[in-house]
């Protein structure tokens, strides 16, 4: 039952995804939850991890300690800030990139270019902002950094110890990231607009211990550039255990692929799931899929690639966009859901898909 | 989720075109939108119009009875020549995500009423004469208009523009820039220690 919540000594890595963005749920262990990423479902008009959250009935004012936004692509942070404004006790991370002042500056500038206008990329992050600021804890912090390496989260008073490490992104991401922003700045006389900065190299990737068990969430980090992406996180990081689950990177494109994530970071066969990508190009494509299981038998995603038949209110829509739109499509469609759990000291991951979520 | 269209009549006073036409901008404006499956169904939503079962559209007692028969008595009987009509208008807004081969691909949130946010495509030419200016980032306006004809028919038309936001002054900038220092600085605050968890 999908209802069923998990025990105090399961780890389950939930991943939501629709035809366009992701979010991932996990339980840590004694009924701690973190979020990693947001997404949302135009079919259904709601937040699946919250809705999700609902039917397990989780209290999310208490049971939530961690929301990361591995970085600031519309496809991984819609609807993060409802997350975080139903989760008053969680420390909201992003990466370490969106603290200089350039990066404030340009969502506030966004704001002004696109006052009124239903088109607004950082909108997620100024809402958060304003969050925290309005949310003071002695207990904790309402927001933290993340960077190559830093624990994020360490709890052993649980069923067991319970760990998040930030594998990225680099120093040298950081530094690329801090000039590519700076560069974003317009200058007087500059037409009234904002470039949407945050290129996947600097997303946050994650490395989670609940005891025994250990995923590997991949965000979409790249393979590079050199000293950034995959190949800083394999040059840097030594793992005593390899990870049984892994989020695809970058929804399974050889784009988001590093042949050392299989080698160095992962068990034989691991679990792997990822969410689809209906943009101008499909991901995952054949080659892709090709890959993942050449390296695997146990893939799981979402939601089909393709992109699914319009419902009666797109139809509607569509129709009335009038004859100058063409190849009209709505890429979203229905929300999936695929739940990996194993409990400490036991062997066997069970998977569930929940529809549209399928195998690979 | 319901949708909320609402009744505009507004008249429109030259003479009805015949082909495709130029607005005042300059772009592509009119093509006339041929019967669809949905057809009927635009013209109610449109026009904000329920028709009752078994109720005639003719009820003089129906206050709508006007727009109602403006939508289905056109294949019955010629009306009388009347003035243009708009009968109906939506708008939408959406940043272009693709500029490729002459066409610019936008995701398009309704402005107006509620409806999904589509993707869609759109010949680079309809933006003139800004089309040598759009960028992947800029906003573009879809406005559609349902328009009633003289001889009481129906057409739809279509106006694409591109957003004309103006340019940044050195006052906003400098204002901006100057708050966004503040709260970077407040927001140091953060950036040290392991974000949660106890130690034991």
């Amino acid at each position: 039952m999908r209802t069923d919540p998990p025990e105090d000594d399961c780890l389950e890595i939930s991943l939501f995804g629709p035809g366009k963005g992701e979010c991932v749920l996990i339980h840590i262990g004694s009924g701690r939850w973190i979020s990693v990423d947001s997404c949302f479902d135009q079919r259904r008009r709601n937040n699946p991890a919250l809705k999700y959250l609902a039917e397990l009935e989780v209290d999310t004012t208490t049971s939530m300690r961690m929301i990361v936004a591995t970085h600031a692509h519309d496809d991984h942070f819609a609807g993060i800030s409802d997350i975080f404004a139903a989760c008053p006790s969680a420390t909201f991370v992003c990466s370490s990139a969106l603290t200089t002042p350039e990066f404030f500056a340009l969502t506030d500038l966004e704001e002004q270019a696109h006052a009124g206008l239903p088109i607004r990329a950082y909108s997620e992050y100024r809402t958060v902002f304003k969050l925290v600021e309005a949310r003071t804890s002695r207990e904790f912090s309402p927001m933290g950094y993340a960077w190559a390496s830093k624990i994020l989260f360490s709890d052993n008073s649980g069923v067991a110890p319970a760990r998040v490490i930030a594998l990225s992104p680099s120093d040298i991401a950081f530094t690329r990231a801090q000039q590519a922003l700076a560069k974003a700045i317009p200058k007087a006389d500059d037409a009234k607009k904002v470039d949407a900065i945050d290129p996947n190299e600097l997303a946050i990737a994650l490395w989670v211990e609940l005891g025994d068990k250990v995923a590997l969430l991949g965000a979409d980090l790249t393979p590079g550039p050199t000293g950034c992406g995959w190949q800083a996180v394999l040059a840097t990081f030594s793992p005593e255990d390899t990870a049984k689950v892994y989020k695809v990177s970058h929804h399974g494109s050889v784009t988001g692929n590093h042949p050392g994530i299989w080698s160095q970071l992962l068990a034989d066969s691991p679990i792997a799931i990822l969410t689809p990508f209906r943009g101008r190009k499909l991901l995952p494509d054949m080659a892709d899929r090709r890959r993942i299981y050449s390296q695997t038998s146990s893939a799981h995603i979402t939601a089909s690639v393709n992109r699914p038949s319009a419902s009666k209110q797109v139809r509607r829509e569509t129709a009335s966009l009038g004859p100058l739109a063409k190849n009209v499509r709505e890429p979203w469609g229905r929300c999936g859901h695929v739940r990996v759990r194993c409990r400490i000291g036991q062997t066997d991951w069970r998977v569930e898909r929940f529809p549209p979520a399928q195998k690979l | 989720m319901a949708d909320s269209g609402s009744f505009t009549e507004t008249s429109i006073t030259q003479a009805p075109t015949t082909g495709p036409s130029t607005s005042t901008s300059g772009q592509i404006t009119n093509a006339v939108w041929h019967s669809s499956e949905f057809y009927d169904d635009a013209v109610a939503r449109w026009t904000n119009i329920t028709r009752e079962p078994g109720k005639s559209v003719t009820d003089p007692d129906n206050s709508t009875q006007g727009a109602v028969a403006l939508a289905t008595s056109a294949s019955r009987q010629r009306p009388p020549v009347t003035a243009e009509r708009v009968v109906g208008m939506r708008k939408w807004a959406g940043a272009i995500t693709d500029i490729s081969d002459g066409i610019l691909t936008v995701e398009l949130a309704p402005l107006d009423h509620e409806g999904p946010t589509l993707v869609a495509d759109f010949e680079l030419a309809l933006l003139a004469p800004d089309d040598s200016y759009a960028q992947v980032g800029d906003v573009v306006y879809l406005t559609t208009r349902m328009v009633r004809g003289r001889w009481g028919h129906l057409e739809a038309t279509s106006h694409l523009r591109l957003r004309r936001a103006g340019q940044w002054s050195a006052e906003e900038l400098r204002k901006v820039l100057s708050q966004a220092a503040e709260r970077s600085k407040a927001f140091e605050r953060y950036e040290n220690g392991p974000t949660r968890g106890r130690l034991s």
